[in-house]
């Protein structure tokens, strides 16, 4: 346990070990190349941002008045892009997982510090063509790559965008290899499976998803750009392919890369509520093992985007099934943390604000994508805001305020500085608002007809109020976003120095100083204990009271 | 390097130079190693698997045409080519702790 908590401003740690461009470019510590991640989705996340905020300005109004229905086309394509690929499939493992899993499992490092290095470094490839492309006129295919669109018609850069694509995957692959290796050869004496943090669960799934899953869409758009560029009859029909074999290819990973951004996020809120509630989660074993079915069940419900695609019936009755299924893991996390709250001596800090923000929003989205499970109900909001709030519930309502919670969770680990905890509350609250009134009016709007990706919906006049509400809600939510980034830079310089264990949290990275030194621990840790202690910690800590904030 | 503890993790002083500084045996290399290159070759199966499988399903839509377009294929090139790929991972080893 941490005994001294008085931090002294000279210890050694990470980040004042050394110092110079080249000590943060070349390094190999997991903890540096957390923050070289942080730094490059964060920028990735605002790009993302300014796009969405395009997109909901231009529908403020029925008409196409603010862009051209071509420039609109661009703005969905790049924000779509841009926030999938270059911020949340890396956002939680590339951050807090690089950041956590070697200190969470009493490890100096990750298994392979170099290919960690090189990760980063395909990840900025990727992304300096990613902005390239965008700079240099931009994509209009939608994320979805579609062909024949994007092999046959579309004269917009298709083939830069897949390569970056192409490149960041990578990244991603090499990031689960890591992950996977560390996980099972790198725990510290003691440290049993069933002993791991639920984050480090978490992030085990995560990673078989994208061992397993990226190199599908690797070479899915591999494929793209032969057809595009040397004219191979792969998907365009007119040279005999099968455009339904993109479909089938393309989401085959895209499906699962929603579990990619989603699982992580389960973790995080894991740690955070077993921490303020002060219990052991309720049902360890569960909680565990549905990370493991619901990457398992995700390889296997892709062709639910396809239903009105001409899959077969019959297929479709099976993935529609099998879709059904995925509730079943999911649901089992949603009851165990409100079980866990059950009695719990529950603390509303910034963390846990995100974490039950997370349990409605992911809940809701995780409903509404029942209703996508339906083959009737499907057929009638296929390709309409209800899809786009239901994912938005998931992606932003779930997996991006798990990556906020974890970022406040830790933020006293990774940077040995306390946040404003009334500002952080502020922002959580704002964030929350912000995005039912963004994507709650989409709901209703999909519900009655409205189609995504149209500038204009003159013809329509009637869905203007829900869609004004929106681009309001995009407004107040661009503030909470902004929030959290202005108030952590601010605390790296004014902010009190953090103890080790602001939270009298469990979990071996709260034993080591805050920030934690290069090889993370002064003594190997032997693990003598089970996750989530918190009824002993408690016991044991009586006296030693913390205020924080 | 030397203030700290945690920067001279093998205080024995004694251990194979090879052995990297955060791992704490050489089996946990080793192992790490070759379970870290068994991974990367899911990864591969997984990367040619949807080509294969493009691959396939074509083969059987336009049997014809491919069974045509074999008659174009060099016999010898192609053993001698497919050989040299099944054989090249028996060449020699390099025997150190990193596998």
């Amino acid at each position: 346990m941490a005994t001294a908590t008085v931090p002294s401003v000279a210890r050694e740690n990470y980040l004042n070990k050394h110092y110079g461009v080249e000590s943060w470019l070349l390094t190999t510590d997991h903890k540096r190349i957390a923050l070289l991640y942080l730094i490059s989705i964060t920028f990735f996340f605002f790009v993302g941002g300014f796009f969405a905020l395009l997109i909901r300005l231009e529908l403020l109004t029925p008409a196409s008045d603010l862009v051209q229905a071509d420039t609109y086309n661009k703005l969905f394509t790049m924000h779509g892009q841009v926030m999938v690929f270059f911020f949340l499939i890396p956002s939680i493992p590339a951050v807090l997982g690089n950041f956590l899993i070697p200190l969470m499992v009493g490890a100096k490092d990750l298994a392979f510090p170099r290919v960690n290095l090189l990760s980063w470094y395909l990840y900025i490839i990727g992304g300096i063509m990613m902005v390239h492309c965008m700079l240099t006129g931009g994509v209009d295919t939608g994320w979805t790559f579609y062909t024949p669109f994007s092999t046959a018609f579309s004269n917009t850069k298709v083939i830069e965008a897949g390569l970056a694509i192409f490149v960041s995957g990578f990244s991603s692959i090499l990031t689960g290899l890591n992950f996977v290796v560390t996980i099972h050869r790198m725990r510290a004496p003691g440290l049993t499976w069933s002993r791991l943090p639920l984050f480090v669960w978490a992030h085990y799934a995560t990673s078989i998803i994208q061992i397993l899953g990226t190199p599908v869409i690797a070479i899915t758009l591999v494929l793209v750009v032969a057809e595009r560029t040397l004219h191979l009859g792969i998907f365009d029909p007119k040279l005999g392919g099968d455009p339904l074999l993109f479909q089938h290819l393309f989401w085959f990973y895209s499906h699962p890369a929603v579990y990619i951004m989603i699982l992580p996020s389960m973790g995080v809120v894991t740690e955070i509520i077993a921490c303020f509630s002060r219990k052991r989660i309720f049902g360890y074993s569960f909680v565990a093992f549905s990370s493991i079915a619901i990457a398992v069940f995700g390889f296997l419900v892709w062709a639910h985007h396809m239903f009105v695609a001409g899959i077969s019936v019959y297929a479709a009755l099976i993935f529609s099934l099998l879709s059904y299924s995925v509730a079943v893991p999911s649901a089992v996390k949603v009851f165990n943390w409100t079980a866990t709250l059950y009695k719990g001596s529950i603390r509303y800090d910034a963390p846990m604000l995100y974490a039950f923000g997370f349990l409605g929003l992911f809940t809701m989205g995780g409903l509404t994508g029942l209703f996508l499970a339906a083959l009737g109900v499907d057929v009638h909001v296929t390709d309409t805001y209800f899809v786009i709030a239901h994912f938005h519930y998931i992606m932003v309502g779930g997996a991006l305020m798990g990556y906020l919670g974890g970022m406040h969770f830790w933020w006293p680990k990774i940077s040995g500085k306390l946040y404003p905890e009334g500002w952080a509350r502020l922002a959580a609250l704002i964030v929350f608002i912000g995005f039912n009134l963004t994507f709650f009016p989409q709901f209703i709007l999909g519900y009655l007809g409205m189609p995504r990706r149209y500038a204009d919906y003159s013809h329509m006049p009637e869905f203007q109020i829900l869609n004004v509400f929106s681009t309001a809600g995009s407004t107040v939510l661009g503030v909470g976003y902004l929030l959290p980034m202005i108030y952590f830079l601010w605390s790296m310089r004014y902010g009190k120095p953090a103890p080790d264990n602001p939270w009298n949290a469990a979990g071996l990275e709260w034993q080591t100083q805050s920030p934690p030194t290069t090889f993370n621990f002064d003594e190997e840790p032997v693990v003598t204990w089970e996750a989530y202690n918190y009824e002993e910690i408690d016991k044991g800590h009586k006296e030693e009271v913390q205020v924080v904030g | 390097m030397s203030d700290s503890q945690a920067a001279v993790p093998h205080r024995d002083g004694l251990h194979n130079p090879a052995l990297l500084h955060h791992f704490a045996t050489e089996e946990q290399q080793r192992d790490s190693a070759s379970f870290g290159m068994w991974i990367f070759l899911a990864t591969e199966v997984m990367f040619f698997g949807g080509l294969f499988c493009a691959y396939l399903i074509y083969r059987r839509w336009y049997f014809g045409d491919f069974a045509a377009a074999s008659k174009s294929i060099n016999a010898a090139l192609g053993a001698t080519n497919t050989a040299v790929l099944i054989f090249s991972p028996s060449g020699p080893h390099k025997p150190d702790v990193a596998g």
